[in-house]
């Protein structure tokens, strides 16, 4: 990560209410070079991208699912903000994706997988090209996926009760 | 023989002097720093705006978060505030660390506790000096 870096959560995150407050204005400065930032690259990320940031906040999102399959990574998510949706996300990758720890950090396997915050940035210019998006999780991995387009579709969770149940689940395709 | 007052204000002193006019007058003291605690939701979307409603309790506020609700901590001090959304979050279970808003969130998305189990879900926000939660229509 290069404007919310592990070290600057920490940091906000420390009990000395000095440390904590430097950290608050550390934050907003790295947020408004990051916006700065973000607006000068948004016309060139890809369509559907584009509109998934525009609809979707991800912060606090539950990770349920992350996998392989031939060039494409999938992450399913459960978004935290109301109505909750789960999002299907799928990258088209151009190079190996990078998995790092954040040596301070201890997985912790009975807490759930939450999406803290990500970053996005463009890697290489050209007719196609290369996006790369850092995400940082709550166990302190931080992962970033290299890749020229993705999709995505999303649905409503449904209730898995034995009897009664009603509803039907709408699967919305963006893909 | 007469002795002169050591502290001249002390001349001045009289029997019949009003305490008014015997103790210094001092300025007021400057006004403590308000926190208030209330009823909040989540605004849909990608803003991650913050939405206040009643005020409430301590108690009450714990209860809340306990089955799953937001809170919302109010007033200008943000170490009041994120000291008290603590407090709160601690008497539920164990808290995250406080979160700062994400960057790509409007201003008014707010730093937030909740629960590292997620169990029960919700929130408990603070307002900073910069960022406030908007009055629930």
């Amino acid at each position: 990560m290069k404007y919310f870096t592990p070290d600057l959560l920490a940091r906000y995150g420390s009990a000395d209410d000095r440390i904590a407050d430097a950290a608050d204005v550390e934050w907003e400065i790295a947020t408004e070079a990051y916006q700065k930032h973000f607006r000068s690259i948004e016309r060139e990320l890809p369509k559907k991208f584009r509109s998934l940031l525009r609809r979707y906040q991800f912060h606090d999102a539950t990770v349920s699912f992350v996998g392989m399959n031939d060039q494409v990574l999938h992450l399913t998510v459960q978004l935290d903000a109301p109505p909750r949706e789960t999002i299907f996300l799928r990258y088209l990758l151009v190079d190996e994706f990078k998995m790092v720890s954040d040596a301070d950090s201890s997985p912790q396997p009975k807490l759930p997988l939450l999406w803290l915050y990500d970053e996005i940035d463009i890697v290489s210019n050209g007719a196609y090209p290369t996006i790369e998006q850092r995400i940082v999780f709550s166990d302190g991995l931080e992962l970033s996926i290299p890749f020229q387009d993705m999709t995505y579709s999303t649905a409503h969770s449904l209730p898995l009760i034995a009897k009664g149940a009603g509803g039907a689940v709408r699967v919305e395709f963006a893909g | 023989m007469s002795v002169e007052p050591t502290n001249p204000d002390a001349s001045e002193i009289s029997p019949e002097s009003t305490p008014e006019e015997v103790l210094p007058v001092l300025p007021p003291p400057p006004a403590l720093p308000s926190t208030s605690i209330h009823e909040a939701a989540i605004v849909s979307g990608w803003s991650g705006d913050v939405e206040y409603g009643a005020e409430i309790d301590e108690g009450t506020a714990v209860a809340r978060r306990a089955s799953g609700l937001d809170i919302v901590i109010r007033g200008n001090d943000t170490a009041m505030n994120r000291r008290l959304a603590r407090k709160i979050e601690v008497q539920v279970s164990t808290p995250t660390l406080p979160q700062p808003p994400h960057m790509r969130a409007g201003p008014r998305a707010l730093p937030h506790f909740h629960q590292q189990s997620r169990n029960p879900v919700g929130h408990g926000f603070y307002e900073m000096d910069k960022r406030k939660a908007r009055k629930k229509p």
